[in-house]
């Protein structure tokens, strides 16, 4: 692998954009889908061998591949490249996003199938790819300024593609609210930009390397460790992350983003964009280890959003819906481990939530795909004997997320909480055992986690099926000529090979993805993930552990509560998944009644209408009764009207009596100025 | 007495010139006008060839000959629009004509 060929890697996402979009509606489904799963193969093949070239460096090494395309802006002192690099940071992150990007893609032409749909394929496959060139631009770019144009492309791609059934209102609006909430996020990253190029001053630089060798050179330019600038940077930092990353206050726009097509709800609102704001606070992990209260907040949020996100999901009846919120929550416990400076483990959740999310999502799409874009659990039920590939794989996904042991999320997910049981509050700026407080709430959320995934899983799969053939007799009058070769109506079916092929890769890789980063006690092969990552994360956990040792503390802890903890964990998990049987194990088993509590939660508690009526109704009043009223009508219309009105007052008063219409008068004016201008040069 | 050289030659010029303006600026039946607009060309012939003779070359002769060229088209075509004109408006008085007074 040698360091020019690292272009290559987004570059061939690109041209497979650039080629659909050139192809444009000449190209089938096929073709179109074709052109690009072997574009992001091509770029998944080349990943995969930069991380095992990375893999091969020996002990010491300067363990990273770098290469600069060309200077992009180059001001003064200030330059930025196109600059892509490959550390075990990114080349982990480039693998799971070419790796599942290319099986979501192979899904993807499966899934897209629908003849209503056959004229404009060709541009969700141009999206997918321009998805994947801009995600990879985030993760491989070697400075800010490059990371935030794939930032904002990935948030272009993801506007485009859950519009991408425009002509339905409803999927439009999600788009647009999807757009604009990420751009609070991204004003926030801009800011943090401009701050933190502000402060280093003379040093002042946007490539991580050199704001990295600037920090610990000259740590007073930020205010040291703790100081204001630094804490502020790192907080308008998180800011952008919570727009991206789906946390609170801004995750509101991911649920409504299911309206997409599903494999763009898998490839893009699960598995990598959301995962970006995690990704760039590891990759900052030198600047927000200067700022504990900022890494606080960061696990404080994670922590809540992890358990909000997980109470929503309890009521939904939107199978996406479930997923979606999943997903927040998700992302919530990611956050509380970057928050804690656990940056391997939130990149390990990062990873496994990457296979088993995108997973449960296909799988979903599967079963939305068999049942007619049916999404509502409670005409499924009984999937398991008409789609048992789906079944077992999402089986895998399931035991998966709630943390059955052995599996990938239960290693991922288990290391966050003995993270946050063991680390020291010192590490995020408090004095009182904060982080107990957040292992209590992450704990609650596995619970709550287990409940709701299990209601998702036995609605859809157990039980009798409740699609009724009530609802064929209709269907089948709507969608009579697109569905002909389906034969019978009756039963769902499982899907074809295209479809299944990528959830069983993606199962197989849910099951054993955990051993890459085995908990300690497991002797020898644990920690791999970790130890590869040192070389990004090594200084800041330095950091840490002078903090530790400051305040006469054992970090990493390997106290004997590990394994109770484990224990209390899984017990609760058993209980939670044991309720969710006890009420929807059997076909149309009934909710629990809990009145208000239930209400709320199906309702998302009414964090949508809060901020319609708070925030988007006033901001739209003030638009409209100030800003559109008062200062574009009166004041800039204002100007541009009074320009033009006074130009015309001067030309009635001024250039209208010089238009005499008398040819002799003309005639004198010129002999007059003829006159003139001789005499001027004559003198 | 001296000879006629260029100075006289140039102010009958001048003064030629001089009451071809006049009568543009001041007389009111088109064709007067258009008659003091040949009289102003040739004012200029006039002091082309006086030019042309002081130093002896060819140049004023030449250009003069030009200038009777375009005033003899010039005077079909402005002869051939006031006919026109006549019989639009029936009037060649050029106070009447004032339809583009802003």
């Amino acid at each position: 692998m040698t360091a020019s060929n690292l272009a290559l890697i987004p570059a061939l996402p690109l041209l497979g954009a650039v080629i659909n979009a050139i192809g444009n509606r000449r190209f089938s489904r096929k073709v179109a889908g074709t052109i690009a799963t072997v574009a992001v193969g091509l770029a998944a093949l080349m990943s995969f061998a930069t991380l095992f070239s990375l893999l091969g460096h020996h002990e010491g090494e300067h363990n990273e591949i770098a290469f600069t395309l060309y200077t992009w802006i180059s001001v003064g002192s200030f330059s930025a490249d196109i600059g892509f690099l490959a550390d075990p940071l990114s080349a982990t992150m480039m693998c799971v996003i070419t790796g599942v990007g290319f099986l979501i893609h192979m899904y993807s032409i499966g899934y897209m199938d629908d003849s209503a749909d056959e004229q404009s394929v060709w541009r969700f496959f141009a999206y997918l790819n321009l998805f994947i060139f801009s995600m990879l631009l985030l993760v491989m770019g070697d400075n800010l300024l490059l990371m935030f144009v794939g930032w904002e492309g990935v948030g272009a791609c993801s506007y485009l593609l859950i519009g991408f059934w425009f002509s339905d209102t409803a999927n439009a609006v999600a788009g647009k609210k999807a757009f604009v909430v990420n751009r609070v996020g991204d004003f926030c990253f801009v800011l943090a930009m401009f701050w933190l190029f502000w402060a280093l001053g003379d040093h002042g630089t946007l490539s991580f390397h050199g704001i990295q060798e600037a920090l610990a050179a000259h740590p007073g330019l930020v205010g040291g460790v703790g100081g204001f600038a630094v804490t502020g940077i790192a907080l308008l930092f998180f800011g952008g992350a919570t727009g991206k990353s789906a946390q609170i206050p801004l995750y509101v726009w991911l649920p409504d983003a299911m309206a997409g097509p599903t494999p763009v709800s898998a490839l893009i609102h699960a598995a990598t964009m959301v995962t970006a704001g995690i990704y760039m606070i590891c990759r900052l992990n030198f600047l927000f280890v200067m700022a504990p209260i900022a890494m606080g907040t960061v696990a404080v949020i994670g922590a809540l959003t992890a358990f909000v996100a997980a109470t929503i999901a309890l009521t939904q009846h939107d199978i996406k819906k479930v997923l979606a919120y999943s997903t927040v929550s998700q992302l919530g416990y990611m956050m509380l481990a970057a928050g804690l400076g656990a940056w391997s483990a939130a990149l390990f959740h990062v990873i496994t939530h990457a296979f088993f999310k995108a997973l449960m999502f296909l799988g979903a799409g599967s079963i939305i795909h068999a049942l007619h874009h049916e999404q509502d659990m409670r005409k499924m039920g009984g999937l398991r004997k008409f789609m048992p590939i789906t079944f077992i794989t999402f089986t895998a996904a399931y035991l998966a997320i709630i943390g059955f042991p052995g599996l990938s999320g239960f290693f991922s997910k288990d290391e966050i909480l003995w993270l946050a049981w063991s680390t020291p509050p010192e590490f995020i700026g408090a004095s009182w055992p904060l982080t107990k407080l957040l292992w209590g709430i992450g704990f609650i959320t596995a619970g709550l986690t287990a409940f709701y995934m299990s209601r998702l899983y036995f609605m859809t799969f157990f039980g009798e099926y409740r699609g009724g053939h009530d609802d064929h007799a209709d269907e089948s009058a709507h969608s009579d000529g697109e569905h002909a070769h389906h034969g019978h109506h009756g039963d769902p079916h499982e899907s074809g090979l295209l479809i299944t092929i990528p959830l069983m890769v993606l199962g197989v890789a849910s099951v054993v993805g955990g051993y890459l980063n085995l908990p300690h006690w497991m002797g020898a092969a644990s920690g791999k993930l970790h130890h590869f990552l040192e070389p990004v994360t090594g200084a800041s956990e330095h950091v840490l552990h002078d903090i530790a040792e400051a305040a006469h503390l054992h970090y990493p802890a390997h106290g004997g509560l590990e394994f109770p903890i484990m224990g209390i964990t899984l017990g609760f998990v058993v209980v939670a998944v044991l309720i969710a049987w006890r009420f929807y194990g059997k076909s149309g088993g009934s909710a629990p009644d809990l009145g208000k509590l239930r209400s709320g939660s199906y309702n998302k508690w009414y964090v949508d209408e809060f901020y319609e009526g708070v925030l988007v109704k006033p901001i739209g009043r003030l638009a409209r009764c100030v800003l559109h009223a008062i200062v574009d009508v009166k004041i800039i219309d204002g100007i541009v009207n009074g320009a033009a009105s006074s130009a015309r007052g001067l030309s009635a008063w001024y250039s209208r009596s010089v238009q005499i219409g008398q040819v002799q008068g003309y005639a004198l004016a010129i002999a007059v100025g003829t006159t003139l201008l001789v005499l001027i040069y004559a003198m | 007495m001296e000879a006629i050289g260029l100075f006289h030659v140039l102010t009958l010029s001048g003064i030629l010139f001089s009451l071809g303006v006049v009568g543009v600026l001041t007389r009111k039946n088109i064709l007067i006008v258009f008659m003091s607009v040949e009289l102003m060309l040739n004012a200029v012939n006039l002091s082309f060839v006086a030019f042309a003779r002081e130093t002896g070359q060819a140049d004023g002769h030449l250009f003069s000959a030009i200038v009777m060229a375009v005033a003899a088209a010039e005077a079909a075509v402005g002869l051939a629009l006031v006919i026109l004109l006549y019989r639009n408006r029936l009037t060649v008085h050029l106070d009447e004509l004032d339809i583009m007074k802003g």
